[in-house]
């Protein structure tokens, strides 16, 4: 299954392996530009890239789904969207946000920092990490066909039983949902399996584990939580979709079935998942502070320790989104206090952030400014935590706006302004140009003031009592100048979106050219060229110190320079695009398994077969590569 | 350049503390119908005193470290021309980091012990005041409320009568979906779930009518299942529960006649009517519907021209609720809604 | 660093191996990580069992006489154990490059995991008999769910080892061992997790209905 590049003397190898070139589909797919390229493509920087795209144009599509829902809830008694156009709105908005928007976002700065940052060439497992991506396009693709059928989710993110059961939801929505969360997790775990071995194995020599950049640990823990919290909503997806297609009664009180087990088991996953999307963006803010603040990330073991404390801690602490389910008032309490614990590791990196700044030389650029933008929303965000932590208050703010506003504030303030400034961070690396500082400037200050001018007057709201998920309310609660106010802030914060994206594409035809290393970065991939070249470090680092780079740039100490082996190139693959082919079909079959359980099995397993096939083909498949000679070499893709 | 990014954080600040400062001003904004930032009743105030402990928590946080944090940027922000000078290399202080620690913590317990007293205070009536309790369950269903007062043999839908200053006990359970009781100004909220018997109390201080609403997710019309609590004086709530121990009363003209005869042939399926043949289960117990405030789970004003509109389509009004005419092949013409209404609203 | 210097060590005895920073095959990492992965997948679904265990409102139970069929079941879970034995003979020998045992053993392996199937199925096919289905009731619900991914996970490690055992004809199996003991990890591993199924369904049930 590993396919892994390898400094060798050329002439032993080159002309055997040339004649042995050949798969299940015959030779291995050798284009190097154009479309089959990318489709094929091993090379974790264009897997970064493809995911990266493909949640930006994820985050448009559920901003639009927003930006309708907003328009609805504008003025009372709006009937722009009504009842269950809403509710599916709303669904679509919060699991395209999650799984298909941020967390595909965090996976495209695992794929593309993560190697250089150890300074591999690779994943552990490169055709894992293509199967991944086209996994992961294959459940998101399947979720939004529901559209097509009009039938799209409407159980609300978190799919409650009963709600999502066959009697109250006979139609096709919720079974879309869960065969693409299904196939989504899929993706999700062997993304993480991948990851977790590359940092474990594929480390540069030297570079111990408290060595190794935050941005890395931070991916380290994401990824041992995804690990360990995908199973159980696996488990509870699988249960549900056994109790839609066959009949089965988990979650059918009738028959002594308990809807809150479902709850348990979500949530199981569900606090875990609030980790999974925070924690990389805060290795991102990691990175970014100690370069823009030209100082060492101020206490380095804390930060590291605490993320994982964080991580660890998720898993005690899931029961505070059922605060109000009747769990007896120990529990509550438990929960209460195991919740406010989370709060001090949560300090300590932000303690230890406004310390990295303390008599640094602070430069205000873009990424410095979604950083610093990062620590105030998120601490914003916080202290709404530490409020909801206080069960008792907590019984009157669950599910309101209130909570509303403060995940926006986790999530948006800090998830993806995190990963925004990752985006405009390591632009430079990924194109060779740096990010319009003008229009970046532009999109900045739109993005925060059309961010808090959308989310903090969701806070009154929620103190006035508004419940969240409602389609309409009444003219005389109270609600109507917030609400008419935050749709029109949301419409500012999709214009900073907009002027980012316009940013993107401006800057990466005619931006200014960066160099290796604009930003006198501290970690290693700021040490070869921007773009990076296909094989990424023409000789392994030796890794010294932590931040090495850096020390070795104050130090005046070269990288290593290139020892004349050529470097052997793993070949594309089309077996991982035709397994999330594969996957694909066999969750179109299993959605209509309830009305036509014949075709439906047919269709499932034509599905498994093509996915086996990909298998043994992958499996079977000749290491095969080309042997590449980096000085002959002029860079990345440009 | 740098003028320009001064004038740009003064606007922004202005901005954000503008929005803070409109929070205030802006009439409704945190005393709405809804709104728990006004308790009516020992519960809703116990919470709302927790809630306040947060609030000062917060607060003292956001000055501290938003302070600390604002300075140094100020303090510490490059110099024009000095972008690249390397300052002090200090990697972290663990004098600093234990007693930031500690600080937290101190922070917690002042939110922790109150939360625990609260939170024993809020879960269940208290023991010396047990004797006194109403006893109400309320039922949930797509998408009204039902409460049903198991020592006074009532049941009735979306307006629930309790005595003013008297502990109200209440059993929460739903027949179909989640649902969530919630009436702000007197207590927090409990989930209705099938299969389970949340309890919740509360007492109302003052005579008054209190907004409530679900806040689980329940389908296509939970945003239209509201309710009402109705905290009336004892002498009123006695006479209250009288009326409504009593049969639905007799159609004394035509129109009711003819509004009765037409009720029997298909709306009795569903709605019951206590002291007639009529005995449905499925939507709300209509026996005194006349001397009800709100209509369709209090999303309208109980009056002649929301009643029409109601029986002409009522998926129209409430989408996805179980009363679907089509469905059942009911047709309504306007003198059946006419004789129907007149009933209806003699059903005091 | 030492452990860098003795990884750089391990990495020149075995040159065919790849580069590694701990010196274990990445390959093996992955599959441990898997399956610390899989122990929660089957975490949830025996908890799930357990939680349900008792609140089925209809019959058939798992208490009634002539459900659970224990003696059956221990001979079927006796098998899937050697199974495990043949794995690690199996696993031996790769490791001394000895093909025609390695042939013998990972093909018993397979028989082995088939007969189990065999013994599932036709537990299946009595319950079925009985009225116990996947819609009667939660006993049912569960039980089928959790044995049914169990046997999915059997399923598909025969798969695995009858193309090692078939790939063995025609393929190189000289730098092969590492593979073979990841195979053998995942065998093992869900020979452990019967163990564990098997106490909670059959063990449990013995035990109750024996003080009873």
């Amino acid at each position: 299954m590993a396919t892994h590049t390898d400094v060798v003397s050329a002439p032993d190898l080159l002309p055997e392996h040339e004649a042995v070139e050949a798969g299940m589909l015959g030779p291995r797919p050798q284009s190097q530009t154009g479309i089959w390229s990318w489709l094929t493509t091993i090379d974790h920087k264009r897997i970064g890239i493809m995911y990266g795209l493909f949640a930006l144009f994820f985050i448009v599509v559920g901003g639009i789904e927003a930006l309708m829902m907003r328009i609805q809830l504008s003025v009372p008694n709006n009937d722009f969207l009504v009842g269950d156009a809403f509710n599916q709105m709303f669904t679509m908005h919060g699991t395209t946000m999650i799984f298909l928007g941020v967390m595909p976002l965090t996976a495209a700065f695992f794929n593309y920092v993560v190697p250089l940052q150890i300074g591999a060439r690779d994943v552990a497992f490169p055709r894992l990490n293509s199967f991944s991506l086209w996994v992961f396009v294959a459940g998101a693709v399947l979720i939004n066909v529901s559209w097509l059928v009009g039938e799209a989710p409407n159980g609300a993110w978190v799919g409650y039983p009963p709600i999502t059961s066959t009697s109250f939801n006979p139609g096709h929505n919720s079974d879309y949902w869960l065969m693409g969360l299904i196939i989504l997790g899929v993706a999700s775990v062997a993304a993480s399996l991948n990851f977790f071995t590359t940092i474990i194995n594929m480390r540069a020599p030297g570079m111990s584990l408290m060595r190794m950049p935050v941005f890395v640990w931070m991916t380290l823990i994401t990824n041992v939580l995804i690990l360990l919290a995908f199973p159980p909503i696996t488990i509870a997806l699988i249960q549900l979709m056994m109790d839609r297609s066959f009949g089965a009664l988990f979650f059918d009180y009738s028959q002594g079935g308990m809807p809150i087990m479902w709850q348990h088991w979500f949530w199981v996953f569900g606090h875990p998942e609030v980790y999974i999307l925070i924690l990389p963006p805060m290795g991102i803010i990691s990175e970014i502070l100690p370069t823009f603040s030209r100082k060492p990330l101020f206490g380095y073991p804390l930060i590291v320790f605490s993320g994982a404390f964080i991580g660890f801690m998720g898993f005690a602490v899931w029961s505070h989104h059922m605060f109000t389910t009747g769990m007896g008032v120990v529990a509550v309490l438990a929960f209460s206090v195991t919740t406010s614990i989370i709060a001090v590791p949560t300090g300590v990196k932000i303690f230890n952030w406004v310390g990295t700044m303390w008599g640094g030389n602070l430069r205000m650029e873009t990424p410095m400014l979604y950083a610093l933008a990062f620590i105030a929303m998120f601490s914003i965000g916080g202290f709404s935590g530490i409020m909801h932590s206080a069960a008792a208050a907590d019984y009157q703010q669950h599910d309101t706006y209130f909570i509303v506003a403060h995940f926006h504030y986790v999530l948006v303030g800090g998830s993806i302004a995190g990963l925004l400034a990752g985006l405009s961070y390591w632009f430079p690396k990924i194109t060779g140009r740096i990010l319009n500082e003008k229009l970046g400037l532009a999109a900045f200050w739109t993005f925060f003031v059309g961010f808090n001018g959308t989310f903090y007057p969701m806070h009154i709201l929620g103190l006035n009592g508004m419940p969240r998920r409602i389609y309409t309310y009444d003219a005389n609660m109270g609600f109507n100048f917030w609400n008419h106010f935050v749709t029109g802030m949301a419409f500012v914060l999709a214009f900073s979106f907009l002027l980012f994206f316009i940013n993107m594409y401006y800057s990466y035809k005619h931006g200014k050219i960066a160099g290796d290393d604009p930003w006198d970065g501290r970690t290693l991939e700021w040490s070869i060229p921007s773009p990076v070249p296909v094989y990424n470090f023409a000789a392994t680092p030796q890794v010294t110190h932590l931040d090495d780079f850096w020390h070795k740039k104050q130090t005046g100490q070269a990288m290593p320079e290139f020892d004349g082996h050529l470097i052997h190139m793993p070949g594309a693959s089309y077996y991982p695009l035709i397994t999330g082919v594969g996957m694909f079909i066999m969750g179109m079959g299993s959605v209509y398994m309830r009305d036509a359980i014949m075709l439906a099995t047919v269709v499932t397993s034509g599905g498994f077969l093509i996915l086996l096939f990909g298998i043994f083909g992958w499996a079977l498949e000749t290491p095969g590569g080309y042997y590449l000679d980096p000085r002959k070499e002029s860079g990345g893709y440009n | 350049m740098n003028a320009g990014r001064i004038i740009t954080i003064g606007l922004v600040s202005i901005f954000c503390i503008s929005i803070y400062l409109l929070s205030l001003l802006v009439p409704g904004s945190l005393d709405g119908a809804l709104s728990y930032m006004i308790a009516n009743g020992p519960v809703a105030a116990e919470q709302k005193r927790v809630f306040w402990y947060t609030i000062w928590v917060s607060a003292f946080l956001m000055v501290t470290v938003g302070g600390v944090f604002l300075y140094a940027i100020f303090r510490f922000r490059a110099k024009p021309g000095q972008d690249f000078n390397v300052p002090e290399q200090t990697h972290g202080s663990a004098a600093v980091e234990v007693g930031l620690i500690a600080a937290s913590c101190v922070l917690l317990l002042v939110i922790a012990i109150p939360n625990a007293k609260a939170l024993f205070y809020v879960s269940e009536v208290p023991q010396d005041r047990k004797e006194e309790a109403v006893k109400v369950i309320a039922i949930g269903h797509q998408w009204w409320w039902e409460f049903q007062y198991p020592d006074l043999g009532i049941t009735t839908a979306n307006e629930m009568h309790i005595p003013v200053g008297k502990p109200v006990d209440i059993e929460v359970r739903s027949v179909d979906s989640l649902h969530s009781f919630w009436v702000p100004r007197l207590a927090g909220k409990i989930d209705a779930i099938p299969g389970q018997h949340n309890t919740m109390w509360f007492q109302a201080d003052e005579v008054g009518k209190y907004y409530g609403h679900c806040t689980e997710y329940c389908g296509d019309s939970h945003a239209n299942m509201r309710f009402f609590v109705m905290a009336d004086e004892q002498a009123d709530f006695d006479k209250w529960v009288k009326h409504e121990t009593s049969d639905a009363v007799a159609p004394d003209s035509v129109e009711q006649i003819n509004g009765q005869r037409v009720f029997m042939q298909g709306c009795n399926s569903c709605h019951a009517l206590t002291g007639t043949d009529s005995m449905g289960v499925v939507g709300p117990n209509l026996t005194h519907f006349g001397s009800r405030t709100s209509l369709g789970s209090a999303i309208f004003p109980n009056d002649t021209k929301h009643l029409v509109d109601w029986l002409k389509d009522p998926q129209g009004v409430k989408p996805g609720n179980k009363m679907n005419l089509e469905q059942v092949n009911m047709v309504l013409s306007n003198t059946d809604i006419k004789d129907l209404v007149a009933y209806l609203q003699s059903l005091k | 660093m030492s452990s860098a210097a003795l990884a750089a060590d391990h990495h020149d005895e075995h040159h065919h191996e790849e580069h590694s920073y701990t010196g274990v095959p990445s390959k093996k990492i992955l599959m441990w990580a898997f399956l610390a992965s899989d122990c929660m997948f089957f975490g949830t679904l025996i908890s799930t069992y357990i939680i349900y265990n008792g609140k089925s409102l209809v019959g058939p139970y798992p208490t009634d006489p002539g459900i659970l069929n224990i003696p059956i079941t221990t001979a079927s879970s006796f098998v899937l154990l050697m199974s495990s034995l043949l794995m690690a003979l199996t696993v031996a020998a790769i490791n001394r490059q000895d093909i025609f045992k390695f042939r013998l053993w990972i093909f018993l392996t397979s028989v082995f995991g088939l007969i189990f199937l065999g013994f599932q199925s036709f537990e299946f096919t009595e319950f079925y008999h009985a009225g116990l289905r996947i819609q009667t009731n939660l006993f049912g619900s569960t039980f089928f769910t959790m044995t049914g991914t169990h046997g999915l996970h059997v399923f598909l490690g025969v798969l695995w080892l009858i193309a090692w055992f078939i790939y063995s004809f025609f393929g190189n199996m000289k730098d092969k061992a590492t593979d073979i003991e990841v195979a053998g990890l995942y065998w093992h591993f869900v020979d452990i997790v019967w163990i564990v199924i098997f106490t909670v369904i059959y063990l449990a049930e013995f035990v109750g209905t024996g003080a009873a």
